[in-house]
């Protein structure tokens, strides 16, 4: 008998040991929506990065170093500054979705797409994005600190604000460089 | 074995017949003995037979050459991941200079619109087209790049059309009047080991175009030094 009881015992303790593990995770991890609303013109803070966008405007054409680039959508192009608040890092990502659904990265053909940024440093730049040609009205931008995969499978913080766009620049649009900010400036 | 050891041809022949059913005998009712026994001999029966069956119905013969399905030229196409219109080709070695390896003549140069119509951006797959027919230095294309200012496409934004041209390097100087193009459909599935992302499976031939040769887009034309 004593075998036995030993036995029901040890697989009792692991079931208690499962049973009090979940219990403390589903308390300490977070859950639900961590997302941190911002709007335009105000420091945001997302995970290990601050961030400002400033605007958000629309191109039929952007200027590659004199190349005009052209598409069969729009060009979105978001001007935003960004810091960390403690290592140095790359920019965080950006993602657009419009009306529909339709979830867009920035540009493997812009001609600017991250820059370093470092702690309480702000570096702005801007990025651009090719959206369909309907895309337009109704955006929600995003600012993920982590790649898009993580950040959409694990409850992390992201960033979340929502731009009404309407307006075509008929311009050719020159994306400004990354450049380094004094201190106070955005 | 006493007896056939004296006895004649006959009686040897009639004792190896008697002892082989015997054998067989003993070995049905061996089998017969138990349920485990019957099923393992049936598997057995089975897989012994089942080549008969196959070759019974046809099975082996050789199977005609598989024709495949021929497309027109700017017709458009669901790849999976993309929809394709196949339009022209150019053999040139004055685009991409740069970047033309240092084995090869020319570049094999196939110009589509490519469109994703699902709702995320996906990387363009270099497995949709193939060119076999001209010997290419690799199998999939070296490089895309969009035609009408030569920038490299790598990500295809959802319901954006591009003109794209995808380039081979070409070891020779074929003086081809047309390149026959394979289209292989590029399928997502889900990660078995990471749930949640998406792999791009390549599936079999789909079908060729006939696409003649004619001249390089000027927009892709180096400048010269």
């Amino acid at each position: 008998m004593r075998p036995r009881l030993s036995l029901l015992l040890g697989v009792l303790l692991v079931l208690a040991a499962g049973v009090g593990v979940n219990a403390l995770t589903d308390r300490t991890e977070p859950s639900g929506s961590v997302s941190t609303r911002f709007a335009l013109g105000e420091d945001v803070r997302i995970g290990e990065f601050q961030v400002h966008v400033h605007d958000v405007r629309a191109a039929q054409t952007l200027d590659d170093d004199g190349v005009p680039l052209q598409t069969s959508g729009i060009w979105v192009i978001v001007d935003y500054s960004a810091a960390t608040t403690r290592e140095p890092a790359y920019s965080p990502n950006l993602g657009l979705r419009d009306s529909e659904g339709r979830t867009y990265s920035i540009s493997s053909r812009s001609p600017v797409s991250d820059w370093r940024v470092a702690p309480d440093t702000w570096t702005r730049g801007e990025v651009a994005f090719e959206v369909a040609a309907d895309a337009l009205g109704d955006l929600t931008l995003y600012v993920w600190a982590y790649p898009r995969t993580v950040a959409e499978d694990v409850p992390v913080g992201y960033g979340v604000t929502t731009i009404s766009l309407e307006e075509i620049s008929a311009d050719r649009v020159i994306l400004d460089e990354p450049e380094l900010l004094g201190e106070g400036e955005r | 074995m006493a007896r056939s050891a004296d006895g004649g041809r006959y009686c040897g022949a009639m004792s190896s017949r008697r002892s082989v059913r015997t054998a067989l005998r003993r070995a049905w009712v061996w089998i017969g003995a138990g349920r485990w026994r019957q099923i393992g001999a049936g598997v057995v029966a089975g897989v012994l037979l089942a080549p008969v069956a196959i070759a019974a119905v046809g099975g082996f013969a050789t199977a005609d050459d598989v024709q495949a399905q021929r497309y027109a030229v700017g017709q458009r196409l669901d790849l999976g991941q993309v929809e394709v219109e196949v339009r022209s080709t150019f053999l040139s070695a004055e685009v991409q200079t740069h970047a033309l390896p240092e084995e090869a003549s020319a570049w094999l140069g196939v110009v589509v619109e490519v469109v994703n119509r699902g709702d995320e951006e996906v990387i363009l797959s270099r497995d949709l087209l193939r060119v076999p027919g001209l010997d290419p230095l690799q199998e999939h294309p070296r490089t895309t790049v969009v035609v009408s200012d030569e920038s490299f496409l790598v990500t295809l934004s959802p319901d954006v059309p591009h003109e794209v041209a995808m380039l081979w390097p070409l070891a020779g100087s074929p003086a081809a009047q047309s390149v026959e193009v394979e289209l292989y459909p590029v399928l997502a599935q889900e990660s078995m080991l990471d749930p949640g992302s998406i792999l791009w499976q390549v599936e079999p031939l789909l079908g060729v175009v006939e696409v003649p040769v004619t001249d390089v887009p000027p927009t892709l034309v180096d400048e010269e030094d």
